[in-house]
């Protein structure tokens, strides 16, 4: 099956380089010699079929089957990472971390970033179901807010020091001083 | 204005700390309210402090040498050799949470050293409510989280206050504070006969409703309470594992993971009646 395609392919291509004439095709060729024009263009057909797949989800309803599949979200991120490798590192490692339970442990603790960061409100009941709502919605930030925000998540948990053993760090290293 | 309020009983944990948090997280988060509250920490323990700043936050300021409510203590201590530290409001200040919606909780921490304070009283209860009455337009509401044993910073802290808040578990070795409370307020009126010192109220802390025991220990508080014409609020804050729970993760209860709504309601009905009583 897939070749039949990729001959029929080729065939269209036959016609038009006939319609063209050669010297369109090597100048052509040299032009996707050159690296730069080469990553620009798959990177805007990149963007052009990860657009097209967009808004074919929204016409299909909002019961995205991505909401329920990471694995799904995961390949989008993928994607993403052809031509904004910085974002979807982030957001690849933030998935990773929240999975884990690294960071924002409960639901509450990730409604509570949301509401403090001004972003729509996640209306799902548990935390694993939130996981990927939440990915999205940061998502459609711009790479210096996502940091921004992102940057807060961590701080947050590293300033959640509350250990005993915090404590009792201060509190004997005060005695000692006196 | 700020309306000053100190949470005060002459037991150790009542749920005086765990309340002036809830309370103050509550008044500046709350949209109905966003109001700016400060908290004071007057307990040499500082587990407001603890509650409210966590570790990281709480050594580092230390190690800015930030001023804490020490300072204000010791500000006019001339110690030969030293020069006076001048109190500086910037440093002397933690903002713990400004909210988007315009709340803000501030607070003024407490450190172990406090406690040194103690044993040179000298003239220094007059120091907290001086300072206090210079940043009292930047607040709606200063909540004092005061220690459980009398000494002069009781003194500042009535001194400080427009009205008192007393938490009061109900058992039978708690409600004895009372009586003690009792006593601190009628020698602090005879020191101090013009300062108009109120009580907005006690409070039952931690109630489970189901134990007779309990019962028992509430009808002797509201005996006692009703001999000195003190007002009892009829919202209870009950027992719930979420408080100490909220501490742990430094959230109010209703930012504390898997808080029962049931219970955030409860606190929700005392703040209510709570910012009734002091007409906030
Ligand atoms: N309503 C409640 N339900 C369950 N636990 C509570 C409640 N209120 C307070 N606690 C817990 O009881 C303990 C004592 O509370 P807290 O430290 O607030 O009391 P305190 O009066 O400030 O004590 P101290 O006199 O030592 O300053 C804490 O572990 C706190 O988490
Ligand atoms: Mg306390």
């Amino acid at each position: 099956m897939e070749r039949k395609q990729e001959i029929q392919l080729l065939n269209d291509i036959l016609k038009c380089i006939n319609k063209y004439e050669s010297k369109t095709l090597i100048d052509l060729l040299h032009l996707l010699n050159e690296d730069n024009f080469f990553k620009t263009i798959t990177a805007t057909l990149d963007k052009l079929s990860l657009l097209n797949r967009n808004t074919k989800k929204i016409k299909t309803g909002n019961n995205n089957s991505e909401l329920k599949n990471p694995i799904k979200f995961l390949d989008t991120l993928v994607e993403i990472g052809r031509y904004d490798k910085e974002k979807a590192d982030i957001l690849t490692e933030l998935y990773y971390k929240i999975k884990q339970k690294e960071i924002l442990v409960s639901l509450r603790e990730m409604k509570n970033f949301v509401l403090d960061s001004g972003l729509p409100p996640l209306k799902t009941t548990s935390r694993e179901k939130a996981i990927i709502p939440f990915l999205k919605i940061l998502l459609t930030l711009n790479i210096d807010d996502l940091k921004n925000k992102i940057e807060k998540i961590y701080n947050n948990s590293t300033k959640q020091d509350r250990s005993l053993k915090g404590w009792s760090d201060i509190i004997l290293k005060n005695d000692s001083n006196e | 204005m700020a309306k000053t309020i100190s949470l005060i009983n002459m037991k150790g944990g009542v749920g005086k700390s765990t309340l002036t948090v809830n309370l103050a997280w509550h008044f500046a988060a709350y949209s109905q309210w966003r109001k700016k509250v400060l908290v004071v920490d007057l307990d040499p323990q500082f587990n407001a402090s603890q509650y409210l700043l966590g570790v990281t936050q709480y050594s580092s300021m230390l190690e800015r040498g930030d001023q804490t409510v020490w300072d204000i203590f010791e500000s006019n201590t001339r110690i030969p050799g030293r020069n006076v530290r001048q109190l500086d409001a910037s440093t002397l200040i933690q903002n713990v949470i400004t909210l988007k919606n315009g709340g803000v909780v501030d607070l003024i921490p407490s450190r172990l050293e406090l406690a040194f304070s103690l044993k040179n009283p000298g003239h220094k209860e007059r120091q907290l409510s001086k300072f206090l009455y210079d940043i009292k337009d930047s607040y709606d509401l200063i909540l004092i989280d005061c220690a459980p044993t009398e000494s002069i910073l009781t003194t500042a802290a009535y001194l400080s206050s427009d009205y008192l808040l007393v938490p009061v578990k109900p058992e039978y070795l708690s409600s004895i504070g009372l009586p003690l409370l009792v006593n601190s307020m009628q020698d602090f009126r005879k020191e101090y006969d013009q300062h108009n010192l109120r009580l907005a109220g006690v409070v039952f802390n931690a109630t489970s409703e189901y134990s007779p025991e309990e019962r028992l220990s509430k009808n002797g508080v509201r005996s006692i309470a009703s001999q000195n014409g003190w007002h009892i609020f009829k919202s209870e804050v009950s027992y719930s594992r979420s408080y100490p729970k909220g501490a742990r993760e430094g959230q109010p209860i209703f930012r504390t993971s898997y808080s029962r709504y049931s219970q955030v309601s409860k606190f929700e009905s005392f703040a209510k009646e709570f910012a009734i009583r002091i007409s906030l």
